[in-house]
Formats: structure tokens, sequence, C-alpha cells
């Protein structure tokens, strides 16, 4: 109890709270602005965070990705365009909503449902994360072997067209992550003799490249193409009924999307989708939905925000990335030297019940931000895409600029951006390609770990029987995805 | 499964053979480590993804090609961007590098949003002014950065 009270101490400093303020700002932002998404953000701001302490440097990078997954409402509802892919969902019945004069409702039910979503899964981060790491602490390198190569494939089944393109991708993600200084001994690996390379490509160059620079070079094809004009936010009120009938929408919806969240790979889109298909099965008046009905916006929005803190849930427990998200704030921890996973809670608890309170705080932060700041949002999704594009460009230059203090970081970001836009374009997952990058320093260890225990000798994982129920899931899950997506193709052909 | 699968796997495993027995021999070292040595985890990633890759190939030549797919997956107006974005970003960070950081950073945005169709002379003007001022502030006051 001691410690946790010391954490919310450490929140609540005013630099803390500036910066978890910051963060939510610029999430609000950043949500607002279509074209401009939470990856891109978070691999711009990640760099950022070496002139913090660790705990604002997380907690403003968490602030980002809650007050994106927030703020991508106002544009959905406003002008029909969503400013993060989660909030797809939202325009359903979001731009309806507005186009009937009722906004300001769909842009308040939105935000209650954004923050209740994320406070209770905050809250459920806190309760199970660190039970979770204690499970985590009694398994040994075979099993968490296992337990990666679990992730790796779940992730790429996932996250992609094509099983077989994800796992490509995740591989080609460790390859990458194999240079440099050789761990253990020291050898140089594929570093071409360069000396900038012996601590291996940095995650922060590759983020910037495969997803913020890349990502600007698709929105370039937009050219000529200016954003929709907002709907007027004023006048209309909410009423009893409509919130009583929201309330239990937002619940189920909170749960649903914290426990989608935890999944590695199934990201904020299904979670939002998956809560508006359900509440509308569910309800008594379904063609209502898509017509304009509050409960929709309620669902999708509870869900997608409920995703952000519960992603966060694998990544504390057990040091495992659930997203694009979690493994940029993997490079956050690492500029402070902390390695995220189950030691974590024994080597930096401080830190970590700081970084809870910074969550909660900059959920209260999100909701004054929306609350009295929706009239300028509206604003600021008129802003031509132009202005966004080819500012995000130079910040991507400068931000790679600034991680490694050389032109040589923005030269690869070059090459990496080039990379992404092959990526996207012959459709293989960028995101198993970060994760796979991202885990190949863990995978190696508990790799050679596993090697050495079990004597390279295949029949000693018998006397792990963990490991081989994980890896038999792991098989199971792919034949099951892969005859899954056979029967779709076969349906979309027929 | 489309064409372009095809092409893309068929590059994988070109790309795949040259790592694995040009680049990894003269990269990396077979020797050393206790469990693993250096080449070993690259060398399965490789493998694994020319595996794959095969896997990729075969799946496309067994599918139904759709009469009008392509092997390359962009439109030529998509490939163009990406062009002139890259040439765009690369002229920008040698400016960066060579004529400084104000210079080449308003040359890039007002080249990208001249590209991109923007023709408001006040938006030209007042961006890359907000943008790069802010922006050198920021790096250069707050976080001490010495920049070109």
């Amino acid at each position: 109890m001691e410690a946790v009270i010391a954490g919310f101490g450490a929140a609540l400093t005013p630099s803390n709270v500036a910066f978890v303020g910051l963060g939510v700002l610029l999430g609000y932002v950043v949500g607002v602005l279509p074209g401009f998404n939470r990856p891109t953000a978070l691999a711009l701001a990640v760099p950022l965070t070496f002139y913090m302490g660790p705990i604002s440097g997380i907690a403003f990078l968490i602030g980002i990705s809650k007050g994106s997954a927030t703020g991508g409402a106002v544009s959905a509802i406003l002008i029909n365009t969503p400013g993060e892919a989660s909030s797809a969902a939202t325009c359903l019945d979001g731009y309806p909503l507005a186009r009937k004069g009722r906004a300001r409702s769909a842009l308040l039910i939105a935000l209650v449902a954004s923050v209740w979503g994320d406070i209770f899964a905050t809250l459920v981060l806190i309760a199970l994360a660190q039970p979770l790491s204690r499970v985590a602490l009694l398994i040994g390198p075979v099993e968490i072997c296992a337990v990666l190569f679990f992730a790796l494939t779940f992730i790429a089944s996932l996250s992609g067209a094509s099983l077989l393109k994800g796992l490509i991708s995740a591989f080609l993600g460790i390859l990458l992550g194999t240079v440099g200084l050789d761990a253990e001994t020291g050898t140089p690996r594929l570093t071409f003799g360069q000396a900038e390379l012996f601590d291996g490509l940095p995650l922060m160059v590759i983020a910037i490249g495969v997803l913020a620079l890349s990502e600007m070079i698709v929105q370039m094809e937009e050219r000529g193409q200016q954003q929709g004009t907002p709907l007027a936010t004023g006048g209309d009120r909410l009423r009893a009924h409509e919130i009583r009938a929201c309330v239990p929408v937002i619940l189920r919806s909170s749960l649903l999307g914290t426990v989608l969240g935890v999944i590695p790979g199934l990201g904020a889109s299904v979670a939002s989708f998956l809560a508006y298909s359900w509440v509308r099965s569910t309800s008594s008046t379904p063609e209502r939905f898509g017509q304009g009905a509050l409960e929709g916006v309620a669902a999708a929005e509870a869900a997608d925000n409920a995703v952000v803190p519960a992603g966060l849930i694998p990544l504390f427990a057990l040091g495992i990335p659930g997203g694009i998200a979690a493994a940029l704030i993997i490079g956050a921890f690492m500029i402070h030297g902390i390695t995220p996973g189950p030691l974590m809670f024994l080597n930096h608890a401080h830190v970590l019940n700081a970084i809870y309170a910074s969550m909660l705080l900059a959920s209260v932060l999100m909701f004054a931000f929306g609350y009295f700041g929706s009239g300028l949002f509206a604003r600021l999704a008129q802003l031509p895409l132009s202005v966004i594009v080819a500012s995000v460009v130079f910040l991507c230059i400068v931000g790679a600029y600034i991680e490694g203090g050389t032109m040589f970081g923005v030269y690869l970001v070059l090459g990496f951006a080039v990379l992404g836009w092959l990526l996207r374009k012959f459709d293989f997952s960028y995101v198993t390609f970060l994760i796979g990058f991202v885990l190949t320093p863990t995978l190696e260890l508990s790799l050679r770990q596993a090697l050495i225990l079990t004597d390279r000798n295949p029949y000693a994982l018998l006397q792990h029987p963990i490991a081989l129920a994980i890896l038999a899931v792991t098989a199971l899950a792919v034949w099951r995805m892969a005859s899954r997506r056979r029967a779709v193709t076969g349906l979309a052909t027929s | 499964m489309k064409p372009s699968d095809l092409a893309a796997g068929t590059v994988l495993i070109l790309l795949g053979l040259y790592t694995l027995f040009v680049v990894l021999p003269a990269q990396t070292s077979a020797t050393g480590g206790i469990g693993l040595a250096p080449r070993d985890l690259p060398a399965l990633a490789t493998l694994v993804v020319i595996g794959l890759s095969a896997l990729l190939v075969v799946q496309s030549c067994i599918a139904k090609l759709p009469g009008r797919a392509s092997f390359w997956p962009a439109s030529w107006h998509e490939t163009l961007t990406m062009f002139v974005g890259f040439a765009l970003a690369l002229a920008a960070t040698l400016a960066f590098q060579f004529v400084g950081f104000i210079v080449g950073g308003a040359v890039l945005i007002v080249s990208i949003m001249l590209f991109m169709g923007e023709r408001n002379w006040l938006r030209l003007l007042f961006t890359p002014t907000v943008v790069v001022g802010g922006m050198y502030l920021f790096v250069t006051r707050l976080l001490h950065v010495t920049v070109p």
C-alpha cells in the first residue's frame, strides 16, 4: 500500500502532470487529424522520452495512446472520417447522429464511453498484471520460448491478410533484430563494418521509417483531396432515458474491449466492431443502428478505449507486446534501462506504481480535454491533408536525427520507409515485422537457455509439459485460423 | 492468391539464399557461444523466411490467378508518388545536412505541400514557419540538441 501511495506521489509531481497532460493533448490532436495515426505519433514521440524521466516518458506515451483513441471519435462523428482506424465503427452511428443535429450528444456519449472503458481496463491492468507476472516468474526459458512462438504466430495470423505473410514478416523482423554485437560472444553480426550498427538497428529508426514515413508516403497518394467540413457541435442535450440505455452498453463493451485487448494481435479495430455488432445484435431495436443510435457510438468507443490499457497487460506481466503501441512503448522502457516483463515488478515497482497512477490521471485529463476542447478539436479536423503530411514527414526526419544525434539514422529511416511501403503494398504485416524485431533479444536468450537445458534433445521437451501444451495450442490455433481463412476465401470466390 | 505474392515469394527466396550463402558467412561467426553460435539465429530466421516464401510461391501457383491482376501490387500513380515522396525526403535530408535545419525543413514542407496540390500561399508560408521554427526552438533550446 505504501508503494502505491509513493507511486501516486511520484505521478502527481508538476512536471509529470504536465507531461501526461501534454501526451493526452497531443494524442487528442493525433486522433482528431485524419491521416495522422497513433503508431506514427508514438514512433515520433519515443525519441523525445530520452530527455524525460522514466515515469514521465512512459506516461507521456501512454497519454498519447489514450488521447488518440478518444480523439478519433471527433472526426468520425463530425466529418465521417475516422481519425484512427479503430474509430471507423463510431462513424456508423456517430455521423448520422451529427447529421440529425445531435453531434453534441454523440460527442458527449463517445467521451463518457471512452473514459469509462479506459478507466475500467486500467483498473483491470493494475489488478491482473502483477499476479500474472508471478506466474510468469515460475516458468523457465523453454516455456518462455514456447510463449514467444505462440505470441508471434498468433499475431501473425491475426494482423495481416495471410498467416504465411505474417510469419515471413515476423522472421524478417527477427533477422534484422540480430544485427549488432552478439550478446554472448561480442562478435559483430551483419554490421558491414559500420560502427553505428554495433548496438543494433535502433528500434525507433525502424519504427519511424516503417510506420510513420511510409504511411505519409501512402497518404501523399490522396493529393488534391481536402477534409470534409465538420458539422456544428452546438444545440442538443442528452436525455435521461438515453443515458440509461447507454450505461449497460458501456459496461459490456468495456469488458469485451478489455478481454480482446489482452489477446495479442487483435487490436482496437476488431474490438470496436465486435462490440458494435454485439450491441446491435442484442438490441430490441436493431433497425436503429446505422441510422443514429447513441448505443452504437457508446459500444464502439468503450471497447476501442479499453483495448489501450488492456494491451499493456501481456507487456507488463510477460514482456510480450500485444500490438504496435506496446512494441513502441518497449523502446521507451529500454531507453531508461528497464526491461518490461515479470522482473519489472521486483526491480522497478516504484516506477510501475507511478505509471499506473499516471494512467488514471491521464483518464481524468482525457475527460477534461474532451469536454472543454471539443469545439477546438472540431476546427482541427478541417486541417488540409497536405499540411499534416508535410509536417509529419519533417518531424520524421527530425525524430530520426534526435534519436542518434547523427545523419546515419536519418538515412536508415529513408531506407526503412521504402521497406515499409513495400510491406504495405505487398500486403505483408508491418506489425508482426516490428514485433518480431522487438522480441529478438528475448527470443535469442530464451532459445539459447532452452537449448542448453534440453541439450538440443527434442525428447527433453517431454519434461516440459507446459511448453508442450503451449506449442500444441499454437499448432491448433494455426490450423483453425488457416481453415477458417480458407473457408472465408472460398466463400468470397464463390 | 495474388500474382504479386508469386513475385514477392520469388524475390524473398532469392534474397534469402543470397543472405544464407553470401552475407551470413561473411558477416557472422559460426563458432563461439554456448547453446547458440552468433550465426545460428540469423541463419534460422533466414531459413524460415526461405521456407515460408517457397510455400507462398507454391500457394500462388496452385491458386487461380485473377485475369487482370499484376505482379506489381501498386498502381502507376502510387509508384510515382512513392518515388517522388522518397526523392523529396532524400533531397530534404541532404539539404538538412549540408545547408541546415531551417532551410532544409522549409524546402521539404513547401515542396510536399506543392506536390499535394496546395496552392494557398498563406498556408505555404505559415506551415513551414510554424513547424520548422517551432521544432528548431524545441530541439535546440529545450532538448539542447545541436542541429546541422
